[in-house]
């Protein structure tokens, strides 16, 4: 099975900071620094981390809608900057606030219309007939689709907003915090939303949350972020059962209940996340890692395979470690 | 249908109305209103007082004052709309061009819209008709010129605030042309904002109209336009107030309720602004 469709080698996204106009020190921002990651066709890839870490800027970097600084984004082997229009819209996404990713001046069914006719060539009756469709698939009342997106609860505004995306047969979508913005109790019901839908077209997902449970739940492997880079990658299970990461290690002890029930230690982390625009030498999580020596403050630690398919990049862990 | 109704329900909307709709039909229809030539000079009838035959009485040269402000709110009328129009249209896109594409022409489109700005109106406005002679034509473009910066800032304000949220970023992702954001997605967004402007703007439109027009630099006599009749006026400021009377307070009640009117809507329009009266 496993062919990657989405490849992404060494991408680099740096902000600038302006201070003021007359002065002279310049910083940047390191949103994205230096992740490689593989989606394969079909899986639901998670990508977790704290905020502010770069989950976003790096979905948005890879849909184009940030110009990247450095590195290659291939879909099906192939630049993305290359692609044709038509190929460029089987990658969508599902914003994180349905409050904001809704034009508020339009109706639901010329929201969910908006990509057939920005496509073109699809004449009015086929663009009814698949929207009707749409919105029987991800369970919104055909009655609906002559409101306005203010009428609606954040649930079924997420509903719409994912009836959007699967418009016009997309294969990729990124799911940018789908259901942070939403209450616990709406959150299962667009999870196996997605799910099903997932199943049913064969769809291909990058799914970003903060919540570990969620990610949990959906995804089939999980890449672990901290300040622009990718610390660890594993198979779902594995990173649940065995994360090689302090940082993993602590983020999974903070889940609640979760020193009951995974069996692991709490680990208390000190002090903040570092500043982005002045991100530590060596590896990222030394000023904060319980485990840290002296190396980590200078030498930058590479991915090292420490099981099947797991991989993690810390001094401390993998074939390489004492 | 609901912005109806709640401008309907507003005072100041009515009250507004009520002066402007009045207005508005004498602008349009005035000529078939009149019962005398706005134009024709009566040697012997100069300066009367208001009678049955001259309701606001006569002018210095015996014409009829009535007759003359019907006929005088035409030009006022259409170089105040007129200009506003153009000044509405080449505002918001220009607004929403820089706002939204936010580079260095972007910023070049601002930094122009800002040297227009610093002009006092009245000066640009008197180089204009200085240069190119007064007229209608040039006026409506004078009054264009002069109100596009007001509606370019509002527009490349609210533009700025949307340009990164999600819906807009969903439309780049389909691939949709700037076009079509900046016309089909961004400007249904921000153009109760524009409209509040547009009846503000008016308002300075014919302020501008008259002031020019007292000055001797709008609508050419023998014509009439309220401004002019103002300024005849003055040398009879003395011997005959009512003259200057009549001109004067239909000016006050047309800035007046044009600008009501321009709140009304701001009342109805962004209901994030309290009521204040």
């Amino acid at each position: 099975m496993s062919e990657p469709l989405l490849e992404v080698r060494n991408l680099k996204k740096y902000f600038p900071v302006q201070h003021g106009m007359f002065s002279s020190g310049k910083g940047f921002v390191h949103a994205v620094d230096g992740v490689s990651l593989t989606v394969e066709k079909g899986e639901t890839f998670g990508l977790v981390g704290e905020s502010g870490c770069g989950k976003s800027s790096l979905s948005r970097v890879i849909l184009g809608l940030v110009k990247r600084d450095s590195g290659d984004i291939l879909y099906k082997g192939q630049d993305v900057r290359t692609l044709s229009r038509s190929e460029r819209a089987k990658l969508r996404m599902v914003f994180q606030n349905p409050f904001a990713s809704l034009n508020p001046k339009e109706r639901v069914f010329d929201i969910i219309a908006e990509p057939y006719r920005i496509a073109g060539g699809f004449s009015h009756t086929q663009i009814q007939e698949e929207v009707l469709k749409l919105m029987d698939l991800v369970g919104l009342s055909r009655g609906y689709a002559t409101r306005y997106p203010h009428e609606f609860s954040g649930g079924q505004r997420q509903r719409i907003g994912i009836a959007r995306a699967l418009a016009m047969n997309p294969e990729f979508i990124v799911c940018d915090e789908p259901v942070s913005a939403l209450d616990v109790s709406i959150q299962a019901q667009i999870l196996n939303l997605l799910r099903d839908i997932q199943k049913e077209l064969g769809l291909t997902y990058v799914f970003i949350s903060h919540n570990l449970g969620v990610v949990k739940y959906i995804s089939d492997r999980i890449a672990v972020m901290y300040l622009g880079k990718i610390i660890e990658v594993s198979e779902a299970k594995d990173l649940y059962a065995s994360p090689a990461h302090p940082y993993t290690q602590a983020l999974l002890s903070a889940i609640p209940g979760a020193v009951e029930y995974l069996h692991i230690d709490r680990v208390l982390l000190q002090g903040d996340i570092p500043s982005p625009v002045n991100p530590p030498a060596g590896c990222r999580f030394c000023t904060r890692c319980p485990y840290a020596q002296e190396r980590c403050a200078t030498v930058e630690p590479e991915m090292r395979q420490v099981g099947e398919g797991h991989y993690a990049a810390c001094h401390l862990v993998g074939k390489e470690a004492e | 249908m609901n912005v109806l109704k709640q401008c309907i329900r507003n005072k100041k909307f009515l009250l507004s109305a009520i002066i402007l709709v009045p207005l508005l039909f004498v602008a349009l229809f005035g000529n078939f209103l009149i019962s005398h030539d706005p134009l024709e000079i009566h040697y012997t009838q100069t300066l009367e007082a208001p009678s049955a035959e001259y309701p606001m009485g006569t002018d210095e040269y015996g014409r009829c004052i009535a007759c003359r402000l019907i006929v005088g709110l035409q030009p006022t009328m259409i170089v105040a709309f007129g200009g506003t129009v153009i000044a509405m249209v080449a505002g918001s896109l220009l607004g929403l061009l820089a706002g939204y594409i936010k580079d260095a022409w972007g910023n070049a489109i601002m930094r122009v819209v800002d040297i227009i700005l610093c002009f006092p109106s009245i000066l640009l406005a008197m180089l204009v008709v200085g240069f190119w002679g007064s007229g209608m034509f040039n006026l409506v473009i004078v009054v264009g010129i002069l109100y596009t910066p007001h509606f370019c800032r509002i527009a490349y304000s609210s533009t700025r605030k949307l340009r990164r949220v999600e819906y807009v970023e969903s439309q780049q992702l389909l691939g949709a042309s700037t076009f079509r954001i900046l016309v089909k997605t961004l400007l249904p967004n921000i153009v109760s904002s524009l409209i509040i402007q547009f009846s503000l703007t008016v308002s300075s439109g014919i302020l501008l109209e008259s002031g020019l027009s007292f000055l001797g630099l709008g609508v050419e006599p023998p014509n009439p336009s309220w401004g002019q009749m103002i300024g005849d006026a003055r040398a009879y400021i003395a011997t005959n107030g009512q003259y200057m009377f009549w001109p004067s307070l239909f000016l006050c009640l047309t800035i007046l309720s044009t600008n009501l009117m321009g709140d009304a809507l701001r009342d109805v329009l962004d209901p994030k602004l309290k009521k204040s009266f």
